[in-house]
């Protein structure tokens, strides 16, 4: 056990070292504030009261659609924000570990530094949830504005989600510890890559089979448990396939790039991606369900825009374009917010990589195009094979929305066109702390 | 007759109260071999790093005479020092500087590659280099799967390849037990002798120095002795 004055002398330095705490605490700020305004628009739809009372029902269940398919974006920024603040204590650790403080100790140390910064960004993100609201308040739902107050979350609720988030960061921070292997010498983290079988792609193609047979088997039963499969079925099980599959699709398309390629850019993006096409795909993997949802509801919406104006359901159409069109770019700059924190951490950890490339007279412009080939190859990779699959599985929805509603799915085909524009927009804007990262001075270490 | 190839007129660096650089000038000839010795914190790893443009010291200037006009590398932004260190600079350090991602073929033929060569043709350049270092059929191992003298043959192989003006070497050595010392050590002095390339060797060991034709030696950011060494060992 540390003595007490070693353990605040480490919490001072932690503080002073301002860049170490910024951009975790600012990555939990933003998920506390994303999680919260998305949990105050489902309880929003459950507490209103609708003009026609049956549709309570249907506007209740696709608002908790809604949260399920925002759940993994919001986790995958989550479980961003607690390995970034998990990340680059190398030296300070090994420092402590050389004056004879315990591994036990040490991993004590890094995961009460990390519910921290979680506490912090999360109790800072309730001012940005504060913010959202009045925008949020804006929204119409069943003819009528929702206003500011039905945003307004009770307190214990709030608490509640920050709690959750808290709990979030010190079990993934507690995981991500498990990989650290802390000697007096240094602070490793060991990286195990297992190999991507094809067996993966497999088990990926019966599951959506299956989706389609079982899909064929519902459709003609009682209203409530088509849609509970459908949604199920649907989203569920196309993703357990894409989760299965996503690294093998990912470290193919790298391996066929890095045959292919013929600047130093694209090769090193490849190797790079091959080293661990988890990582690309853990980053990514809420673009392949939110691109699936865009598809599956545009088609949906496309055809349901005929029965627009019928008795009782005047604003439901209309409603869910507008939920689904919020949900989806929601979604999309959830990823695009975990894309940013990623990048960011990665720029970090792999300083010494970019500063080595720069001092062997790799433009700062050329580094930047590896790092941000290896965030667009994999998710075009990954979108071709979403949206190849949605389009298989809903081959007759989307048939009957383009015949029915061409103009509906051009519009769901703009709004996810924008969401997935987010994701380079987010690497993109990483590339000033780059180029100051590699551009800075070299700091002779024997002078 | 000899011409100069780099010159480093009245240079200054601190790091806080420390002075790194200290007025220093010198200037290194073209094909020279100069080892720059010293103890730690006399300022050498500066010294090569203002030499090569990888920082910028914060007084004085450093000229480099390529085989156009000479170029004020001090003067130059960060990109164009980036880039007058891929066409005209080679890099040997003792950690080596390589991606661990990339092969040894892929890892050497990057500068070339940088240089706008094609890939193909890159690689065949890369095999030659690789053959002639006695690293022939490692060109798809990954740098942990070399030891160490020979990932060390993989960077004098990557500082060459493009033919450069001037080879930097910051400890090239330093890791490495005294038999495979003598081999990396021959591998740098061989390939930059027989490419007239000039060689900037910062190290602490006496017997690279003996093998460099000039030693010129550092304390507190100053010359304090510059000798040519007469009778060099053949590399």
């Amino acid at each position: 056990m540390l003595p007490l004055p070693v353990v605040a002398l480490f919490a001072r330095k932690s503080i002073r070292d301002v860049r170490s705490w910024l951009l975790p605490v600012g990555a939990y700020a933003l998920v506390s504030g994303l999680l919260v305004s998305v949990i105050a628009g489902v309880v929003m739809y459950w507490q209103l009261e609708f003009a026609e009372p049956t549709m309570g029902f249907t506007y209740r269940m696709l608002s908790s659609v809604a949260l399920f398919i925002l759940a993994l974006p919001l986790i995958n920024l989550a479980s961003a924000a607690a390995r970034l603040s998990t990340r680059r204590k190398d030296a300070r650790l090994s420092g402590l570990r050389l004056v004879g403080a315990s591994s036990w100790t040490l991993r004590a140390l890094v995961l009460g530094e990390a519910i921290s910064q979680a506490v912090a960004g999360v109790i800072l993100g309730g001012g940005l949830y504060a913010l959202l609201v009045p925008l949020l308040g804006q929204l119409h739902v069943d003819g009528r504005q929702v206003g500011a107050v039905a945003m307004v979350l009770p307190v214990p609720a709030i608490l509640l989600c920050w709690l959750l988030l808290v709990l979030l960061a010190a079990v993934s921070s507690a995981l991500g510890l498990r990989r650290v292997a802390i000697s007096p010498l240094a602070v490793r983290t060991r990286r195990d890559v297992p190999s991507m079988h094809w067996i993966r792609l497999a088990i990926a193609v019966v599951a959506i089979l299956a989706v389609v047979a079982l899909w064929r088997q519902f459709i003609n039963g009682p209203e409530i448990v088509v849609a509970m499969v459908a949604c199920g079925l649907l989203f569920g099980v196309p993703m357990l396939a894409m989760s299965l599959a996503g690294p093998w699709i990912v470290g193919r398309s790298a391996r066929r790039m890095q045959r292919t390629a013929r600047t130093p850019e694209r090769l090193i993006a490849a190797r790079t991606l091959l080293a661990d096409p988890r990582a690309a795909w853990r980053q990514l993997q809420s673009v392949v369900l939110l691109a699936f949802v865009a598809v599956t509801v545009g088609g949906g919406l496309a055809v349901m825009a005929q029965g627009q104006g019928q008795p009782g359901v005047e604003h439901l159409v209309t409603d869910m374009r507008t939920g689904a069109i919020l949900t989806v770019l929601y979604g999309f700059f959830t990823v695009a917010c975990a894309v940013l924190i990623d990048q960011m951490a990665s720029i970090a950890d792999r300083r010494e990589v970019w500063a080595n490339l720069h001092l062997l007279g790799m433009p700062v412009s050329s580094i930047d195009r590896v790092r941000r080939l290896t965030v667009t190859r994999p998710m075009f990779a990954l979108l071709l094979v979403a949206v190849g699959s949605a389009v298989i599985v809903q081959a007759p929805v989307l048939g009957a929305g383009v015949l029915f509603s061409p103009v509906s799915v051009a519009g769901a085909i703009v709004v996810a066109t924008l969401g997935v524009a987010m994701v380079p927009l987010a690497s993109r804007l990483t590339s000033r702390s780059l180029a100051t990262t590699v551009r800075a001075p070299a700091v002779a270490q024997d002078l | 007759m000899s011409y100069p190839q780099l010159q480093a007129l009245d240079l200054s660096q601190h790091y806080g109260p420390t002075p790194a650089l200290d007025h220093l000038s010198i200037t290194i000839d073209r094909g020279e071999s100069v080892a720059i010795m010293g103890p730690s914190g006399s300022g050498k790893t500066t010294l090569l790093h203002a030499l090569a443009g990888i920082d910028v010291a914060q007084s004085g200037e450093v000229i480099f005479h390529g085989a156009d006009r000479p170029v004020s590398i001090h003067a130059l932004s960060s990109e164009q020092r980036a880039d007058v260190r891929l066409r005209h600079f080679g890099f040997v350090f003792q950690q080596g500087l390589m991606l661990s991602e990339l092969t040894v073929v892929e890892n050497v033929a990057l500068p070339l590659m940088l240089c706008g060569v094609d890939r193909a043709s890159a690689q065949q350049t890369v095999s030659a280099w690789l053959n002639r270092l006695g690293l022939a059929g490692m060109e798809d191992r990954r740098l942990g799967e070399l030891s160490g003298g020979q990932a060390q043959r993989v960077a004098v192989a990557r500082a060459q390849v493009c033919g450069p003006d001037v080879v930097f070497a910051d400890e090239p050595t330093g890791a490495l037990d005294s038999v495979t010392s003598g081999e990396v050590l021959h591998a740098l002095l061989e390939s930059s002798a027989e490419h007239g390339t000039t060689l900037v060797v910062v190290t602490h060991d006496e017997s690279v120095a003996a093998r460099c034709g000039r030693t010129v030696r550092l304390r507190d950011g100053q010359v304090v002795s510059d000798t040519a060494v007469t009778g060099v060992m053949a590399p």
